[in-house]
């Protein structure tokens, strides 16, 4: 049993040799090329709004937003400050008056 | 190198290239380019290497922007590599492609004089690294990806627990149950091999 134990920490340790010395594969000049062709097209292609600052910013802002919008509604119904039937009714007579009217009529 | 170094810092070489410069981007991948290949190599098939590297670029190139130079520019491109390679074990993960074949006799071969006692094997130095590495990434096959990277980095780099975990993003804790959970798993994989190969 020791010996065993021995014998594949032995083999762990080769194995990891191997593992470090890579595959073998090397950069070479057609791949260099290859990567600056595709550089030079990420840099013609407009960048997302997202990804730019101001656009990280107002993308936060609205997850946050959906998230308040979303407390507020769970915590309005837990609270019974609407009961779910005035809700639905509402929301089938009057749509309208529902998005723009205050929630807690 | 180290004299196109002082000629040109690699803060100075991101200045140019975010200031519209894009070819001067081609110095950064010129010093870095075997760096990168040496952990791509280490961590994805050979035949994907070449692909995986030029990914880490594209991206490091895409991001430069967001680069604040608070560690050295290489250590924030290592940290791009590890994840791209992570990507890459990710992707083969959701979709599920086949595994590496089982062992050759070659293989089987080299585990047997591996561990024999004499441990003069008739194999060349590369070829009998080459036998190691496939046997190792077949063995890794079994881990999750995030498992995977965390064998990689702990284990096999011996790179400390919090180095890892700012790479990949985790905890230090997290780091430190998946590295135990992990490598149990793959000496398993290890000690299946064995066995498969009766050695």
């Amino acid at each position: 049993m020791k010996r065993r134990n021995n014998d594949s920490g032995r083999l762990e340790r080769l194995l990891a040799d191997g593992w470090k010395a890579g595959g073998g594969a090397r950069p070479d000049d057609l791949w260099q090329a290859g990567v600056m062709a595709r550089v030079r097209a990420a840099a013609a292609t407009p960048e997302p709004a997202w990804s730019n600052g101001a656009g990280r910013l107002a993308l936060r802002i609205s997850i946050a937003a959906a998230a308040a919008a979303a407390i507020l509604v769970a915590w309005t119904l837990a609270g019974g400050l609407i009961p779910y039937e005035e809700l639905a009714m509402k929301a089938l007579d009057e749509p309208l008056s529902m998005i723009i009217g205050s929630p807690f009529v | 190198m180290t004299d196109e170094r002082t000629a040109q810092s690699d803060e100075e070489i991101i200045g140019r290239v975010l200031g519209g410069e894009t070819d001067a981007f081609g110095r950064l991948v010129e010093r870095y380019r075997e760096h990168v290949f040496r952990i791509v190599g280490r961590r994805v098939p050979r035949d994907d290497a070449g692909e995986v590297a030029q990914d880490v670029f594209v991206r490091a190139f895409t991001s430069l922007g967001r680069f604040e130079g608070r560690s050295p520019f290489e250590h924030w491109l290592s940290k791009i590599a590890v994840r791209a390679a992570l990507d890459y074990w990710r992707e083969r993960y959701r979709s599920r492609e086949a595994p590496m074949s089982s062992l050759s006799e070659d293989h089987r071969e080299w585990l047997e004089k591996s561990l024999a006692d004499d441990s003069a094997s008739s194999f060349e130095a590369a070829e009998s690294r080459r036998l190691a590495r496939d046997l190792m990434m077949s063995a890794l096959e079994g881990l999750s990806p995030a498992d995977r990277a965390v064998v990689e980095l702990v284990h096999l780099e011996e790179r400390p627990i919090a180095e890892a975990a700012q790479i990949l993003g985790l905890t230090a804790v997290n780091v430190k149950v998946r590295a135990h959970r992990a490598r149990k798993r793959l000496r398993d994989a290890i000690e299946r091999m064995r066995d498969a190969a009766g050695a």
